[in-house]
């Protein structure tokens, strides 16, 4: 695997115009993973579905979490903690995750990512986004922080939101329709 | 150009103020030069310098005359730059310059120059070229032509010109733009209007004149509309029939609503006449014929008039004419018939051809009359032969079969009377020959023979039956009317004949069981039907009533009143009388009988028992028993009385003895008597001793008393402790329920504590429901605004829905932990509370067990009194006891004290029995006595009988 995601990487990239000028806002899906926040974009995104009964395949990495039956639909699904390494357990049953169902466009298969929780889907202007600070490389998992302010008690508070490239992440994965 | 240039003062600043100079006529674009007050040009700018030919500097310091020609003589009186310096004004010239070979029309404009002095110190000259003007002129002579001609689009060329003129010429056309644009504007306004496509009203904004011309337009263009509106609405409501639709003229002014209120005028006036024609019209057409019209009318509206009233009179005519031949025909005048020659072309039409119809359907109708005259007078005439058409025939043809039916019924008629007189009564009509109802009398006729001959032969039956005596039993089948009297006759004399038999059976039963007294009841009879059984009745009565005599005399006679006779009233005859006579002789022999048996009776009572009754007494029969025994008794009882007179003297033999013996026991008993005495005084002595014990038993006595009081007092005592104790345990015993009906409270709070929590269980199932719910409604919510998103602009709305939903499952979920809050707390509370009841239940536990064992004390001081009670009584009892004995003791003492007096009495009491035996004995001495007195009489009696 890691060979073959090293020859992707050398492979030119259409997402680098993307990574390197914003829009003016993104709308993005936040969901939690462990206790942070993260967000991916919101046109990766099919739908959110409850935490169902996981079917384990035999014989499969160890961030592939198995397969469900979504609407008569096979779905992979995806541990994101294991695949990036986020070992914070939650403190919520695992009965109360999600899983959230990527689009057809970015994924030749159905797939679905298991988080802990959806917590809601916004608009963010351009301005809100750091994208300097996070990535490394122009091939880093991290599009950017999303800086959110939220109120808590008369005083306002700052939440990070660290936004992630889902397509990065299939790609690691072996999961893309990109070859 | 009032520079201060000081004659031709060439100093640096007079040069400085000609470059200004300089610079500022180069600006002008007509050639422009100064000169001078000698016309030496000063300045030149570069218009003209480019007309001439030259440099401005080459111009400088020549006569303005060399640099060009000009028309009227330089410097002369027409030179408008002297007449300008001499005059100190500006001056103006026209005329004609050559520059360039070019000869030119040209205005010389003049102005003088003067400086600070007020001296005049030369002149300026601005050429401005005329031709221009003139073509100006020319151009704007076109432009005159082209307009009278009409020809409003011709505009001068500006090309032509330069500078000003161009400009003049510019502004001339925008002039004429600016009056023939408008002018435009309204012709093509009108040329449309005129063509009937009417405008938009214009929205430009014009000035002035311009803009009175936009407001007339727009208000013809308004007006026009107003009309065309006016007038499309009179149409289509014309159109559509609402004939009473009018347009409005009142908007318009002037003369302008002329059109519409003719059009209006025009509407009324054709309206009108349209109006009450289609009232006539309408009511003839529902039979409301009115009167003709009389108003006036013209032109075609009178011919229309005079049509209406045509009609009305031929409608009259023709509703007249059928009502004749209507009544007439009610009325049964058959022969009358309308005049058709008074209506012209078809209106007579109908009335002819209900003449027609008339005479058609009278004709058969008159034959078919006869007929049936003749067919209801029984004059039955043979059938119709002639041939008629369509229904006729078929009226025909029934008249025929009517006759047919009626011959045919006459027939069957004939039959059934002939076969009923005749006695055949069993003979009935076919009436299948017949076809519908026409078979119905005959039929009926069946019937009837059927209904009579039935009763009939019933009744013949039944009567048969009767007269053999074999009753039938009652009719009960239905029959009407007068049938029914027959029924009912017959019933009634089978009831009758039932009723005497039953009536003769009664009596012949009564009289075989002996029962003589009953009778028929002959008032349930009519007429003689009861005569048989009154007649029964009387048999009776004269059989019976010697019976009942004979039966009275028995009675008598059982009464032994052998006296009665049978009366001689009863009127017997025959038989009877034999009867009666028996009866007597009964009664005489026994009362012979009885005399006689009387008499010896007599006598025995007279102690002569040796009467005896003699056969010359008549006694027959049974009686000569008596006779018999009445001797007997005589006979036995003299025989007796011997034996008694035997015994007697017996018994006075034996008295004698009897009063031997008791002498000799009187003489026993006084030797008794003296003994006792004896006895009695040792008793005496005795009884003293006794006395003293007593009196010691006594005291004895009075000891055990006072502790018998003494006990007393301590058993009250005790049994006040008792109820005391007794009371406390009754308290306790209810403080005790008191705490078991605490404890009864708290366990039923328990309970209620324990339906709490059971009942915040279920609401902490619905919690996690409504939080289930919550969380699903958050998904779907999340779900809806991702499709929002991707459906982008569409999709807006429904990005609203969708947080509208988030926020609603927001707010159910924190309803749902608010309750889940609520419900820890009331199970806190509730907990609270059952540990509050835990502990007031170990308190009235607590209490409880005091209770007890308070209970328990009183029980025990109860047990105690009740043991010092107890050994009271024992010591009572003891004492009683000992009283007792103490009693006992002197009771004995005093038994033993009445033994000894009682043997003292008793000694006595055999003293005084030893003297009763004597008294006995000398009792028994009298009674021997007394017997022997008896016998002596006894004696004397029996003497008295003779036996």
């Amino acid at each position: 695997m890691a060979t073959a995601s090293a020859a992707r990487a050398a492979a030119p990239r259409p997402q680098e115009s993307r990574r390197s000028s914003i829009s003016d806002t993104i709308q993005v899906v936040e969901f939690l993973l462990g206790r942070e926040h993260f967000a991916v974009d919101l046109f990766d995104v099919k739908e959110v579905v409850e935490f169902t009964r996981i079917t384990e395949l035999p014989s499969s990495p160890s961030h592939i979490r198995g397969i469900i039956d979504l609407r008569g639909e096979i779905t992979t699904i995806i541990d994101i903690k294991k695949q990036i390494n986020i070992l914070k357990e939650s403190d919520r049953d695992e009965m109360n995750s999600r899983i959230i169902v990527l689009d057809n466009t970015i994924t030749k298969s159905k797939i679905g990512i298991l988080v802990d929780d959806v917590l809601a889907v916004s608009t963010f202007p351009g301005s809100e986004v750091d994208i300097t600070s996070a990535s490394t490389t122009d091939d880093a998992l991290i599009i950017g922080i999303i800086r959110k302010k939220i109120k808590v008690k008369d005083s306002q508070n700052t939440e990070l939101i660290i936004w992630i490239d889902i397509r990065k992440l299939l790609r690691d994965s072996g999961n893309s329709s990109e070859s | 150009m009032a520079n201060d240039v000081s004659k031709l003062d060439t100093t640096a600043a007079n040069t400085a103020a000609i470059t200004g100079m300089q610079m500022v006529m180069n600006a002008v674009q007509s050639p422009m030069y100064s000169v001078d007050d000698n016309f030496n040009v000063v300045s030149v700018n570069n218009a003209l310098a480019m007309e001439i030919g030259k440099t401005p500097g080459e111009c400088v310091g020549q006569k303005c005359s060399a640099l060009f020609k000009s028309h009227h003589q330089c410097a002369g009186a027409d030179c408008a730059v002297k007449k300008a310096m001499l005059l100190q004004d500006f001056q103006s010239q026209e005329t004609h310059a050559q520059f360039n070979g070019k000869m030119m029309p040209v205005v010389f404009d003049a102005t003088p120059i003067v400086n600070s002095r007020g001296e005049v110190s030369g002149a300026v000259n601005m050429i401005k070229s005329r031709s221009d003007d003139q073509s100006i002129a020319a151009e704007i002579a076109q432009l005159k032509t082209a307009a009278l001609e009409g020809k409003l689009s011709a505009r001068a060329n500006p090309a032509l010109f330069k500078g000003e003129s161009r400009q003049i010429v510019e502004e001339i056309n925008e002039m004429l733009d600016a009056y023939i644009g408008p002018l435009n504007v309204t012709a093509e306004y009108v040329e449309r209007i005129s063509k009937g496509d009417i405008p938009q009203k214009i929205t430009e904004k014009y000035y002035g004149d311009f803009n009175e011309f936009k407001n007339n337009l727009n208000q013809l263009i308004d007006v026009v509309n107003m009309r065309n509106q006016d007038i499309g609405l009179l149409i289509n409501s014309a159109i559509e029939g609402k004939l009473d639709v009018r347009a409005d003229i009142t908007k318009y002014s002037g003369t302008n609503g002329k059109m519409v209120a003719g059009i209006n005028n025009l509407l009324d006036a054709v309206v009108g006449p349209l109006n009450v024609t289609a009232e006539y019209v309408d009511r003839i057409s529902k039979g409301d014929i009115p009167q003709k019209i009389s108003e006036n009318y013209r032109g075609d509206f009178n011919e229309i008039k005079n049509n209406v009233n045509h009609l009305i009179d031929v409608v009259n005519m023709r509703n007249q004419d059928i009502s004749l031949l209507i009544n007439s025909a009610v009325e049964g005048k058959l022969d009358v018939r309308a005049d058709i020659t008074k209506y012209s072309g078809t209106n007579g039409k109908m009335v002819a051809g209900i003449n027609t119809l008339l005479d058609s359907v009278i004709g058969p109708l008159n034959v078919t009359a006869e007929y049936v005259d003749r067919i209801s007078k029984g004059d039955i005439p043979q059938k119709i032969s002639e041939n008629y058409r369509g229904d006729f025939n078929e009226i025909k043809n029934n008249v025929n079969h009517l006759i047919d039916v009626v011959n045919m019924r006459n027939q069957d008629i004939n039959l059934l009377i002939n076969s009923a007189v005749e006695g055949k009564l069993d003979v009935r009509a076919d009436i299948a020959k017949y076809s519908g109802t026409n078979g119905k009398m005959v039929e009926g006729i069946n019937t009837m023979l059927d209904s009579v001959i039935g009763p009939l032969n019933v009744t013949a039956e039944y009567v048969d039956r009767i007269s053999k005596g074999d009753l039938p039993p009652r009719i009960t089948e239905k029959y009407n009317g007068d049938f029914n009297e027959i029924k009912n006759n017959l019933n009634q004399l089978i009831d009758v004949v039932h009723m005497r038999n039953d009536d003769i059976g009664l009596l012949i039963k009564a009289a075989a069981e002996g029962q003589l007294g009953t009778r028929a009841d002959v008032g349930k009879y009519q007429g003689a039907n009861g005569k048989m059984v009154a007649g029964i009745n009387n048999m009776l009565d004269v059989m019976v009533s010697p019976i009942n005599e004979a039966m009275r005399v028995s009675h008598e006679y059982a009464n032994c009143n052998f006296r009665a006779r049978l009366s001689e009233e009863l009127p017997l005859k025959g038989d009877f009388l034999k009867f009666r006579n028996a009866l007597n002789d009964i009664g005489e022999s026994v009362s012979t009988t009885i005399d006689v048996v009387q008499k010896q009776a007599n006598e025995y009572a007279n102690c002569n028992f040796t009467a005896r009754i003699d056969n010359s007494a008549d006694i027959q029969g049974d009686f000569v028993a008596i006779k018999d025994s009445m001797n007997n008794v005589g006979t036995s009882v003299s025989k007796a009385l011997n034996v008694v007179n035997q015994q007697v003297v017996e018994l006075a033999a034996n008295a004698q003895q009897a009063s031997a013996s008791a002498n000799e026991v009187s003489s026993g008993s006084a030797h008794v008597a003296k003994n006792v005495t004896l006895m009695s005084q040792n008793a005496e002595k005795g009884s003293e001793g006794i006395k003293q014990i007593l009196k010691a038993m006594e005291d004895m006595s009075a000891n055990i008393e006072e502790v018998a009081s003494t006990t007393d007092s301590v058993s009250r005592l005790s049994r006040d402790a008792n109820e005391l104790s007794k009371l406390g345990a009754a308290r306790a015993q209810k403080a005790d329920q008191g705490m078991a009906s605490i404890t009864k409270s708290s366990a039923e709070v328990d309970v209620i504590i324990e339906d709490i929590k059971a009942e915040m269980e279920k609401i902490g199932k619905i919690v996690g429901l409504i939080t289930n719910l919550a969380n699903q409604t958050n998904l779907l919510a999340l779900n809806a605004a991702i499709e929002a998103a991707r459906a982008g602009d569409a999709g807006r709305g429904f990005a609203v829905v969708a947080s509208e939903v988030k926020s609603l499952a927001q707010e159910s979920r924190a309803s749902a932990e608010n309750i889940s809050e609520m419900i820890s707390k009331l199970q806190k509370k509730s907990e609270q509370a059952a540990v509050a009841m835990a502990g007031a239940n170990k308190e009235v536990k607590d209490g409880s067990a005091a209770l007890t064992e308070t209970l328990e004390m009183f029980n025990k001081i109860v047990l105690s009194v009740d043991q010092i009670s107890k050994d009271m009584d024992e010591v009572a009892k003891a004492s009683e006891a000992q009283a007792a004995a103490v009693e006992q003791l002197t009771a004995t003492v005093h038994e033993v004290s009445d033994h000894v007096q009682s043997t003292s009495k008793e000694s006595m009491d055999a003293a005084a029995a030893s003297e009763e035996a004597s008294a006995s004995v000398d009792q028994i001495a009298r009674v021997i006595g007394n017997v022997n007195g008896i016998v002596e009489k006894v004696s004397a009696e029996t003497a008295k009988f003779q036996v």
